[in-house]
């Protein structure tokens, strides 16, 4: 993981989304030859909110993203302008709410410095809408991530949203 | 603007031909030769099939490094196929498992002379493939399963100890050859026969905690030693290429049958796997993924559970399952395992609560799935019609969590998903003598299948 939120430095963009949502922008992008994440290695997505002064980095490890496989997640917190937290909790959950299930494993959240996690044991068991939250903790502030991901076999994955509240 | 009444005609017209060639593109896809499939499909068509690298999806080899080692296997199909491994020596896993039945038995649920038994008898094929053993998963590999049917009192019913002196009495330059020396258990006082932590035979845990810990240490690692060898010689019975599998091998990347070749799959079959793959009408391929269609992950479809003739509660399924996996002394972070506990990714990160556990049983495999009635958990369906009818109208109660949706498919789609399924028998990608009891002088062995296995033709 690397130090501060260095957006995309040193990566190759072949193709990259950036929207905004309720004031939330985010990126997404592959090291590769197309935006399709699954499996990816060195896959990033960003997400920020200039109204919580918050960037959160996601960097996949092996099978990011892909169905039926058990994944680890590196995730990065900082400021909009890529300071690092001096200290920051996080909790992480998700599920598949038109399906009513939570998430098929139990991840769990391991802090390696100050700011940046590794969420180890995430799995998507089927294809379909996934809902995962991040629940972030600064002092007496708690602002949750929610994201909204579409996966399918053989299809590029879809952000259906990302809110930050 | 008031339209025209004879343009109003034309548009729903249009409108009912537009929807007719829809309809019946489903029913009636493109034959032979024809674009019938998205390029996004056939990447997920190819997804489903058997891969030449099969035997490297297997979990058995994570826990068991005996799993590809032919001697093991050689010894493993000698033991599974030996009734002298049960208390009363008549019962073998082919007892259950009979190889024309893709390692099925044909019962809604297995004969048992102890409590009776309310689960199906799974298949075995491909079985090294998944993370999880038994309908509930309460075993995390094909080893540690076959451990706890050798004690279970309601198959094989045999003591720890006692495993461990019918091999040495029968099987000692065998197990040699794969796992080194034997100890000597001829002192019956330090190796009492019926000792072991767990066989429900009576007095037989006290024998066990009588028993030393280096002695039952030694005990433990021949039992586990068996079970290791059980499991090399099933996690090689993996599926064979079936129908399916040509028929994906045959198209180009723009859905084309090749030139040169012939469709495997006829329009009835084609447009059945249309309706397996549609996620949106069927979502057969939202749990049976995979080359063996199967996720192999623990779902709720609440199938009538025969379970309630025998006992005064339901059947939970993984949520007890669990239970006994995480409490369990063989899983892959036990002693006993060839993984490291950091290797023991599904076990660490184990969902082990939730209300979707409840009623929750393994997705099977749909591979050879003609060959292995009854079906569900509990065996309370007799054939694939059954099945499909239930899918189409699962019975949903109020409270009771549940994975499905009613699939509302007409007869005539039922049929073409039936006649898919159909296309997935191909039988077990291994020699006939694997599928056969071998000879074994000197060694009882299951009678029925000495006799009846010449007789396979898959």
């Amino acid at each position: 993981m690397r130090s501060g939120i260095g957006l995309f430095k040193g990566k190759i963009f072949l193709s990259a989304v950036t929207l905004f949502l309720a004031s939330v922008q985010f990126s997404v992008s592959a090291k590769g030859e197309d935006s399709n994440l699954e499996g990816k290695e060195d896959a990033v997505m960003t997400f920020k909110s200039e109204s919580h002064d918050l960037a959160i980095e996601i960097q996949g490890k092996r099978h990011f993203l892909a169905l039926n496989k058990i994944q680890h997640w590196d995730v990065e917190v900082a400021q909009i302008d890529g300071e690092a937290f001096s200290e920051v909790e996080m909790v992480f959950d998700g599920g598949m709410p038109s399906h009513g299930h939570g998430m098929p494993t139990t991840p769990k959240v391991m802090k390696q410095t100050d700011s940046v996690f590794v969420i180890k044991g995430i799995k998507f068991s089927m294809p379909g809408v996934w809902e995962l939250y991040f629940d972030i903790k600064r002092g007496d502030t708690n602002v949750r991530l929610t994201l909204e991901i579409e996966l399918h076999y053989g299809k590029k994955l879809k952000i259906l949203s990302a809110r930050f509240s | 603007m008031r339209s025209h009444p004879l343009l109003t005609l034309c548009v729903t017209a249009l409108i009912g031909i537009i929807g007719l060639i829809g309809i019946l593109n489903i029913a009636f896809p493109e034959g032979e030769g024809g674009t019938i499939w998205e390029e996004q499909e056939v990447a997920i068509l190819r997804t489903l099939a058997i891969p030449q690298n099969i035997m490297e999806q297997s979990y058995e080899s994570l826990t068991n490094r005996y799993a590809g080692v032919e001697e093991a296997e050689r010894f493993g199909h000698r033991l599974f196929f030996d009734e002298d491994l049960s208390i009363n020596r008549e019962r073998s896993c082919a007892s259950c498992h009979h190889p024309e039945k893709a390692f099925t038995d044909g019962l809604p649920t297995p004969i048992s002379e102890a409590e009776p038994i309310t689960r199906n008898t799974p298949t075995i094929v491909g079985s090294g493939l998944s993370a999880w053993q038994f309908w509930d998963g309460r075993r995390d590999s094909l080893w540690s399963q076959a451990l706890e049917s050798l004690e279970s009192m309601n198959e094989h019913g045999t003591p720890r100890t006692l495993v461990a002196l019918r091999v040495a009495e029968k099987h000692k330059e065998e197990y040699e050859a794969v796992f080194g020396t034997l100890p000597d258990f001829s002192d019956s006082r330090r190796f009492p026969p019926f000792a072991s932590p767990d066989s429900g035979v009576q007095d037989s845990d006290v024998l066990w905690a009588q028993m030393s810990e280096e002695d039952r240490e030694q005990v433990n690692l021949v039992f586990t030693n068996v079970g290791k060898a059980i499991g090399a010689y099933e996690a090689k019975l993996v599926p064979a290429r079936s129908r399916f599998d040509e028929y994906i091998a045959s198209l180009n990347d723009q859905g084309e049958v090749m030139e040169g070749h012939k469709s495997a799959l006829n329009q009835k079959e084609i447009a059945g796997l249309k309706l397996f793959m549609d996620e949106e009408s069927a979502q057969c391929i939202s749990c049976h993924n995979g080359p063996m269609l199967s996720s192999f992950e623990f779902k709720a479809i609440n199938a009538p559970d025969g379970s309630d003739e025998h006992t005064d509660r339901k059947d939970i399924g993984r949520k007890e399952g669990v239970i006994k996996l995480l409490a369990q002394e063989f899983n892959c972070k036990s002693k006993f395992s060839d993984a490291t506990p950091e290797m023991c990714d599904e076990l660490n990160f184990v969902k082990a609560d939730g209300m979707e556990l409840e009623g929750a049983f393994k997705v099977p495999t749909l591979r050879n799935v003609a060959l292995t009635a009854p079906y569900m958990h509990s065996g309370v369906f007799n054939n694939l019609d059954e099945v499909l009818q239930y899918y189409n109208r699962p019975m949903i109660e109020k409270g009771v969590h549940i994975d499905v949706e009613p699939l509302k498919l007409v007869p005539h789609q039922l049929e073409q998903l039936e006649a898919f399924l159909m296309t997935l028998n191909g039988g077990i990608a291994v020699e006939k003598e694997w599928l056969q009891a071998p000879p074994m002088e000197g060694v009882k062995q299951n009678k029925k299948y000495a006799a009846e296995t010449s007789s396979i033709n898959f």
